[in-house]
Formats: structure tokens, C-alpha cells, sequence
């Protein structure tokens, strides 16, 4: 899990009204609230500034992120710091001040922790468990809960399997066995380890690491490092290397993750990859048919419709005949994650649709679906799990 | 990445080595007429394989339009396939030992007009197959072959039987003709029915008017004599143009706005 604590701390006291650790090695709170709140009114004397302005204090392996509500400053303290564990912080943030607002005025017990716990987990834990993860559950688990229903759940699962098995052990829908396994990950008996996914897209953090570094590195996942460019899903990664055993291949990727040589992209960078393979593929289909001017005609007067409702399609653009380019500064934006995945989605989404429901007056129903359907099935190849996170049916055309 | 390596020649350096063999010790061996059957043979069908083979190099890939040495190449191999032709003329008339018959002298003239025209459809189907995946290509492709091979020796042996006054050399210049027009025509009338619900279909429709058009011009030349030349077969030809003439019109306009 990327992120170590929470912290939401009263401004004007510099009181920790909620903390939460997940390591077990966590600050003191209190000690950490008094050094924030001083840190940042000092910042905000320095630059005589009327709104706050630190975003965040870095030690070598750890972030403090902090985000500011109207009354309250949440922090936690993450291993990477990009947009959208700010943007999930911030949502934090306004909830506890819109759920315990009477706290601003009156000093009151409130049962923050209980009644807080199930925002906290909605926004940190809960998308840490996907169907596939991996559980491990801690030796003397029984000591370290009281929940009853976390503690049936880990009496009956063997003490290492998948989210899915466990699901089909206790013969229970998967989302339960996910929320279960939540909790069990909020109490701390479980740990969680996400298998790395022929789907993944990773890009390299070290293309030039240090001598030291480079001695343990076996040749092949030193091949492997070069191969992770952040726009290229494992499978086909895995396919441009030759490798004939793809898990072994994920192995070294998994490897080098611990090692954070390699990291995952953020989830609009998974996002605009995943979409933009669907489009360049569906365009080069209808361009075999139609040709590339009729195709980029469409595509630039499909643009030219929706930038208003989304600017940042403005940075699709076509090179040559059909191919895709996304300009840098929509790539930045993604890697840094400052644009959301629902953005990206939505956008792509509605522009695919209009090219769709335009080529239709081209070709006929009929030839649109089936392009479609085949363009599906090529991207199944690239990224087989997560290929039905793109809306497929809303691209489907009436005759 | 591989290189460009005089070894890779090999082959093609060994078959022109081995003709000229052969033409040397043809005569000095004193088969002469051996030698001319050869060269009868060989010139047109030499030429005919390495313009195929350079087309299929070169003639793929509509991304490389813009590129001039992809052009050089693919024009060069073009001129191959049209020279192929002139020489299949020069075989038969040697064969024949006469002046060839209008129709057969015509009909190889026009051979290369059909064979781009042949060229341009099948390609395009290819790439229309491959983005719908509508057939396994090795099958369609291998179908398309026997059923047109098939289809003229067809028509070469029912115009022998039962139509006696035409030779036998019309007969197997023009049945290929004939046969490739019906192809053309029903490749683009399947193409028709698959885009029909679009406006696409419209620049297909017209284009399969005008090879159907000139497919019965060139059906009367096969399966009738002194047709050629009158002016209702010239006017079938002309209005066949004017389709595909259409046919352009439209097509530039593809993909414009409606309104």
C-alpha cells in the first residue's frame, strides 16, 4: 500500500482530531499536528499569503502530502505524491468537515475513529483490493482483531489465496469477500500483494541506475527495464522481448517493482493508453475501408465538436494518415495524474461514440459493428482483464 | 534488421545465369526449335513472375504512397507485367506464324488496363477483409484462384465445343478477360451489398456498373465474332467509363459533413 497514515488535524489548535496508521511505524500524532500546523502557518507568514501554501514535506522514502479544508489540514504520509492521492485526500478531507462540522466550534467526543473508519477505508484501502490480490494472513491474527466478522471470515480462508478463491471458498459474491477483506487489511491482520497483470502498464523509474544497482540485476531484467515506457501494457512488452514464459516475465516485472525500479502508471495514464489503443486500432480498421481522408476528416471535425466539453482532446491529434499523437502535455498531465481517469474515460468514451455513429453513415451499421467487434478482440490480446473497462456497447451503432 | 546483401540476389542471379545457359547451348547443341519454344515461353513468363513479385513487395502498405523509392519500385514492376504482355503478344504471333486477329491483338492490348484494374480490387479487398475479418485470407485467397482458373479453361472448352468459329487463340486470350470482368464485377457487387446501408456503397455501386457494363462489351467480343469496333460496342465501353468517371466524383467527396 502506498499510503503509511492519515492525519486530519483542527487549524487553529493544531489538534489531531482523526489519525490512522497502516504500518505500524507511524509519527506521533500529536507531535506531528503541532509540526504541521507550525510549518504551514509559517510558510503562509513567510509569503504573506491569505491562502495556504505548502503541499507537502519530503523525507527520503516517505511524503507528507497535506491538503487544506475550510478548518481542517489533512496529511498523510504516502510513498509517491501525485494528483490523485491529493484529489483522495481532499475528498477526506471535505467529508469529515461536512460529517463532524460542529467540531469547528465545540470540543466534543464524537466517536471520530468508528464513525470516520468506513470514509477512511472507502477512499485508502478499499482500492487495494481487486479480485486477483493475493492475501496473506499474519501469524497471530487473533490477537490484533475483535471485528467478529473479519474474524470468521480469516477462520475460514486458508492463510495464503486470492480474493477470488476465497470468494469461492466461503461461497460468497467477490465484493464481499473484497469488503471483508478490507476491513481484515484496516485491522491489519492481513497483507495484501497485488499480482503484477499481463494488463499492467509500468514505467521505468531508474533508465540510468546507479553501478551498485546494476550488479544485481540479471540480464534479463535488465532487458526487461528498457522495455517499460509507461505506454506499453506488459503483455505486448513481454511480446516485443521475445520472452517465451510471460510469467516469468511478470516475475522479473514484480521484481523490479519491489526493487522500485520500475513503477506503475498512474490510473489516467492506464486510462489514456488502454483508449488510445482502441482508437488507433478502430481508425486503421476504418481507414482500410474508407480510406485515411474520409477517416481524418471524421476524427478532426469528432474532435472539433467535443473540445468544448473537453479541452484537453485538443492534444489528440493524427501525424501521418491515421496514427495517434498524443502531445506531451496530455501525457504529463496523466503521468502526474492531474487529470482524473473518469476525465479521460468519459472523453474518450463520447469520442469514439461520435466517430462511430459518423463512420455509420459511411459504411451501414452492420460494417461498423463488426470493426468494432474485431477491434475488441484485438485489444482482449493487449490487455485481456482489463478490456472491459472500456464501454464497448455504447459504441455500437443502430442500423 | 536485415541488411541489403548482394547474397540475397543469389537466386534470381542463378536463374539468369542458368537462361543464358541454356540460350548458349541451345543452338550449339542444334536444338534450335527447343530453343525458340523456350524463349516463347520463358521472356513473357519471366517478366510476368518478378512484376508480380515486385508488386507484392511494393504494392502494399498505402503508407508508403508518399514514399518516391516505394514509387520507383512499384512502377518498374508495373512496366514488368505490361512488358510481359507484349511479349506473350510476340510468342503468339510466332507461334501462329500470322498476323494475330483483331480481337486477339486488342484483347492483349487491354490486358494491362484490366490487370491494374485486377490489381487495385483484389488489394482492396484484402484490406477490407482484414479490417472486417469476414474470411481466413489464405482461404479466400485460394478459392478466388482456382475458381478463376477454373472458370476460364470452363469457358475455353464450352467455346470450342460449341463455338467453333472462333479460334482457339481468341478463345484463350479473351476467356481470362472475361473471367477477371466477372470477378471484378461480383467482388464489387459483394462489396455493394456489405457497406449498402452507407453512403459509401454509392461510389462501390457505380464502380460495379461500370465493370458490368464493360463486361458485356468484352462478353460480346469473346462469344461473337466481328463485333469489335461497332458502335454499339463502343458505346458500351463509353458509358462504362462515365460510371467510373462518376465513381471518382463521389469518392472525393467521402466523409465531408452531411448537410
Amino acid at each position: 500500500m502506498e499510503i503509511n497514515s492519515i492525519y486530519i488535524i483542527k487549524r487553529d489548535t493544531g489538534v489531531c482530531m482523526y489519525h490512522k496508521d497502516f504500518t505500524g511505524s507511524g509519527f506521533d500524532p500529536q507531535l506531528l499536528s503541532s509540526f504541521l500546523v507550525a510549518m504551514t502557518s509559517f510558510f503562509d507568514e513567510a509569503t504573506r499569503s491569505l491562502k495556504s501554501q505548502a503541499r507537502a514535506f519530503e523525507g527520503i522514502d516517505y511524503t507528507i502530502v497535506v491538503e487544506f479544508g475550510d478548518w481542517t489540514l489533512g496529511a498523510v504520509s504516502t510513498t509517491i505524491d501525485n494528483q490523485h492521492v491529493r484529489n483522495k485526500l481532499k475528498r477526506t478531507v471535505r467529508k469529515f468537515e461536512e460529517q463532524f462540522a460542529v467540531l469547528k466550534w465545540v470540543e466534543l467526543d464524537l466517536a471520530v475513529h468508528t464513525r470516520f473508519e468506513q470514509t477512511v477505508m472507502n477512499e485508502f484501502v478499499r482500492e487495494n483490493i481487486l479480485p486477483e490480490t493475493l492475501i496473506a494472513v499474519r501469524p497471530e491474527w487473533e490477537h490484533l482483531t475483535r471485528r467478529p466478522d473479519v474474524i470468521s471470515f480469516l477462520r475460514l480462508i486458508p492463510d495464503i489465496c486470492s480474493i477470488q478463491d476465497a470468494s469461492s471458498f466461503l461461497e460468497v459474491p467477490v465484493e464481499i469477500a473484497m469488503n471483508l477483506a478490507a476491513e481484515a487489511l484496516w485491522e491489519g491482520v492481513i497483507i495484501v500483494t497485488n499480482p503484477v497483470k499481463p494488463d499492467d502498464i509500468y514505467q521505468s523509474t531508474s533508465l540510468t541506475p546507479t553501478e551498485g544497482a546494476l550488479d544485481h540485476l540479471s540480464p534479463e531484467a535488465a532487458r526487461t527495464l528498457s522495455e517499460l515506457d509507461g505506454e506499453t501494457p506488459l503483455s505486448i512488452a513481454a511480446e516485443r522481448m521475445r520472452t517465451e514464459d510471460l510469467k516469468r516475465f511478470l516475475e522479473d516485472v514484480a521484481w523490479l517493482k519491489e526493487r522500485k525500479m520500475v513503477e506503475l502508471v498512474s490510473p489516467s495514464q492506464a486510462v489514456v493508453v488502454r483508449y488510445s489503443s482502441a482508437l488507433q486500432i478502430l481508425l486503421k480498421r476504418l481507414a482500410d475501408i474508407v480510406g485515411f481522408v474520409p477517416i481524418r476528416k471524421i476524427f478532426l471535425k469528432a474532435r472539433e465538436e467535443l473540445v468544448v466539453h473537453y479541452p484537453w482532446l485538443k492534444f489528440v491529434t493524427l501525424e501521418e494518415g491515421v496514427d495517434i499523437d498524443m502531445r506531451s502535455s496530455l501525457l504529463s498531465a496523466t503521468l502526474r495524474g492531474s487529470i482524473s481517469p473518469d476525465a479521460i474515460d468519459d472523453g474518450f468514451r463520447v469520442f469514439i461514440q461520435f466517430i462511430t455513429r459518423m463512420v455509420k453513415d459511411l459504411l451501414g451499421a452492420k460494417p461498423v459493428n463488426k470493426i468494432l467487434f474485431n477491434t475488441k478482440n484485438e485489444i482482449e490480446q493487449k490487455f485481456p482483464s482489463t478490456v472491459f473497462h472500456i464501454e464497448w456497447e455504447s459504441f455500437l451503432v443502430r442500423g | 534488421m536485415q541488411q541489403t546483401r548482394w547474397s540475397d540476389t543469389v537466386p534470381i542471379f542463378i536463374l539468369g545465369l542458368g537462361i543464358l545457359l541454356v540460350f548458349l547451348f541451345l543452338p550449339l547443341a542444334g536444338f534450335d526449335n527447343a530453343l525458340s519454344i523456350v524463349s516463347l515461353i520463358l521472356t513473357p513468363l519471366i517478366a510476368f513472375m518478378l512484376g508480380i513479385f515486385g508488386l507484392r513487395i511494393f504494392g502494399r502498405g498505402s503508407e508508403e504512397r508518399e514514399d518516391q523509392i516505394q514509387t520507383l519500385y512499384l512502377w518498374l514492376s508495373i512496366g514488368l507485367l505490361m512488358l510481359s504482355l507484349s511479349e506473350l503478344a510476340t510468342s503468339i504471333v510466332k507461334t501462329i506464324q500470322s498476323p494475330l486477329p483483331i480481337e486477339v491483338t486488342v484483347g492483349l492490348v487491354q490486358m494491362p488496363g484490366l490487370l491494374l484494374w485486377g490489381f487495385g480490387i483484389l488489394q482492396y479487398l484484402r484490406s477490407v477483409n482484414s479490417a472486417l475479418e469476414l474470411l481466413n485470407s489464405d482461404r479466400l485467397w485460394s478459392v478466388l484462384l482456382i475458381g478463376t482458373t477454373l472458370a476460364t479453361l470452363f469457358l475455353v472448352v464450352i467455346n470450342a465445343v460449341y463455338n467453333p468459329l472462333i479460334g482457339s487463340i481468341e478463345s484463350i486470350v479473351m476467356s481470362p478477360l472475361v473471367i477477371g470482368l466477372v470477378l471484378f464485377t461480383s467482388v464489387t457487387l459483394g462489396l455493394v451489398w456489405i457497406f449498402r446501408q452507407g453512403e459509401f456503397a454509392k461510389s462501390l455501386v457505380l464502380i460495379f456498373i461500370g465493370f458490368f457494363i464493360y463486361l458485356i462489351r468484352t462478353a460480346q467480343w469473346a462469344l461473337a465474332t466481328s463485333i469489335l469496333g461497332n458502335p454499339s460496342n463502343s458505346l458500351f465501353a463509353l458509358e462504362a467509363f462515365m460510371f467510373f468517371g462518376a465513381a471518382f466524383i463521389l469518392a472525393r467527396n467521402l466523409g465531408n459533413p452531411s448537410q
